[in-house]
């Protein structure tokens, strides 16, 4: 051993006597953590690739399938129509909740961080669906849309109308409302937080140069706070396939294959699942993930790259 | 000087006007649709009730039962039962929820061991990959480790650092100076004395808040205790069951309501009383400058 090396191997004893109660410390601080990490999070995700190739025999137990689910999975996926339409709803919401939602999310946002009148209160009202529960919520809707809006329209039109739930050609576009209309809360607050948090001056140089609100917002504001904009954009694309538009509150788990998404599909297909059942449901998961995954890396970086840039 | 008013802030104010409105009326709606007589409610759900029926709310508190199926046969659990649940099952899972990240995060942002970074990348990456589907897995594990259907074995699901409160329990670690610690230590106070009554305290705000929106949340959820803990069920299981109910007794809309009210009354109260904690200046993705 050369002394160079007998003197490296003497400062790293040293420091570690030296640095002992703190790695201790953060050993005892990280113990659990790192615990719950590799059972609820590596074990589930490693469990669900496992389980998407085997097979459930109640007599053998779980075996390996080979590609079998995936070939069932994808069978399902180009032949079934029920899981056609839950895959066009979740899209068809995803695109909704992003032009429509987060547009209004947005500008909303805008209008509370200029404090303009009645800001403070617009703010806490939005915020509340985020904080009151969804279900009671839903519930709410459910019979505001149901019985109050039957009452008023047959009082309106002389005849019978029935509630907006009650028939197909109204469901669907009721349930998208009710998503996007409740759904405001959380990104007002933090799109008006990161708002809040921008260099004031900035804004104030753009009022000195004659812009208007609309032009401050695009061209200063929105670039200021593009990275929240991009986290935003990240979640929307990340929940498509998992997103239940609240479908359970609504019809519990016997909501019509027309309104179905791919996220309610696979909580209430788990939630009666026997072990037999699960290997399926992992594949349909595994297949939804490596379908979304490369779209929100792709968003991303375009996003990224091509994006607005601050001043 | 008076600012000129702006078509698109006039467009803005009757859109978000438009839409507190509906809130508005949807509440009080229900509010007075929960008082009418289930047989008054269906003449007219448009009419303030003529007789206040309070009994709903009896009505509606004693449907707060959940019959749950156990392998000697099925129990009834009652609302009391259901509500102590709901505190157990909300204030654990809240409180870990907030506590692991927190920790975690604070170890990652003031210790400089090299290894420690990992955790950093671990939640930005995980962060950053959508996992779908993994409830069958999930289920599998709690069952093969014995805590499916133990409140305690959610609150083991729930303690976990990934996710964005780490992040933003880091970035507040961060801004506290390295100082502060460093002259603690030098008068003698160890590591759990500096994170618990030194650090906790600077950052209490922070922690404050994210316990607070972490205990709405669960104390509203009901697809996870649907799932994973079944026998034991909590006040938004009881409404979910009780307001898809199709039975005569229960079925009424008006003892629906007062049930939602049930549950909506005391986090509206606390959303009012606490609107600053919760709605507290947590941002999330940055700002450039």
């Amino acid at each position: 051993m050369t002394k160079c090396e007998q003197k490296k191997k003497l400062t790293l004893k040293e420091n570690f006597k030296k640095n002992f109660q703190d790695i201790l410390f953060c050993v005892i601080i990280l113990l659990y953590p790192t615990i719950q990490f590799i059972i609820f999070y590596l074990g589930v995700n490693v469990n669900t690739i496992a389980l998407s190739f085997k097979f459930f025999d109640y007599e053998g137990g779980y075996s390996f399938a080979g590609l079998e689910n995936f070939k069932l999975a994808f069978y399902n996926l180009f032949n079934d129509t029920g899981l056609k339409l839950a895959v066009g709803n979740s899209v068809t919401y995803r695109i909704i909740a992003i032009a429509v939602g987060m547009t209004l999310s947005l500008m909303f946002s805008y209008y509370i961080y200029l404090n303009r009148a009645m800001a403070g209160f617009f703010k806490a009202i939005l915020f509340m669906p985020a904080v009151v529960s969804t279900l009671v919520f839903t519930i709410i809707f459910r019979k505001f849309v149901g019985d109050l809006y039957s009452e008023i329209a047959s009082k309106i039109t002389g005849e019978m109308v029935p509630g907006l739930l009650a028939t197909e050609s109204t469901k669907k576009a009721t349930v998208f409302f009710y998503n996007v209309f409740f759904g405001f809360g959380t990104a007002v607050l933090l799109y008006s937080g990161a708002m809040s948090g921008t260099n004031e001056s900035v804004m104030e140089y753009a009022e000195v140069d004659g812009t208007n609100y609309w032009q401050k917002f695009i061209y200063v504001l929105f670039p200021m706070i593009f990275p929240t904009f991009i986290t935003f954009m990240v979640m929307h694309i990340s929940d498509t396939f998992m997103n239940q538009m609240n479908l359970l509150g609504f019809f519990a788990d016997s909501a019509s294959p027309k309104l179905q998404t791919i996220g309610y599909f696979l909580y209430t297909k788990t939630l009666k699942a026997s072990l037999s059942e699960y290997p399926l449901l992992a594949t349909y998961g595994l297949i939804f993930t490596l379908i979304t995954m490369p779209i929100v890396f792709l968003v991303k970086h375009l996003l990224e790259k091509f994006g607005p840039n601050a001043y | 000087m008076r600012k000129k008013p702006s078509a698109l802030l006039i467009v803005l104010f009757v859109l978000m006007a438009f839409i507190a409105t509906m809130y508005i009326l949807m509440i009080v709606w229900a509010g007075f649709a929960s008082l009418k007589d289930p047989w008054e409610f269906d003449d007219s759900a448009l009419a303030f009730p003529k007789i206040w029926s309070f009994v709903n709310y009896a009505s509606a508190f004693k449907s707060y039962t959940v019959k749950v199926p156990t392998p000697t046969g099925d129990v009834f659990v009652g609302p009391v039962r259901i509500i102590i649940n709901t505190i157990f099952y909300a204030g654990g899972c809240a409180f870990l929820g907030t506590l692991v990240p927190c920790i975690t995060s604070y170890v990652v942002a003031k210790y400089k061991f090299r290894v420690l970074k990992i955790y950093y990348v671990i939640v930005v990456v995980c962060l950053s990959i959508p996992i779908i589907g993994g409830t069958a897995s999930q289920l599998r594990i709690a069952k093969s480790i014995g805590i499916y259907d133990t409140i305690w074995g959610i609150w083991l699901m729930r303690g976990y650092f990934i996710g964005s409160y780490f992040l933003i329990f880091y970035s507040s670690f961060m801004m506290i100076p390295n100082s502060f610690s460093e002259a603690a230590k030098i008068d003698g106070a160890g590591n759990f004395t500096i994170l618990f009554k030194l650090v906790l305290p600077l950052i209490s705000k922070t922690f404050t808040t994210i316990l607070l929106i972490l205990f709405v949340n669960y104390w509203n959820e009901y697809e996870t205790p649907l799932m994973f803990t079944p026998s034991v069920p909590t006040l938004a299981v009881g409404l979910y069951k009780f307001a898809i109910s199709a039975s005569d007794e229960y079925g009424k809309t008006p003892i629906q309501l007062a049930g939602s009210m049930i549950l909506f009354i005391p986090i509206l109260i606390m959303y009012i009383c606490l609107q600053d904690k919760l709605m507290g200046n947590i941002s999330m993705g940055g700002i450039k400058e």
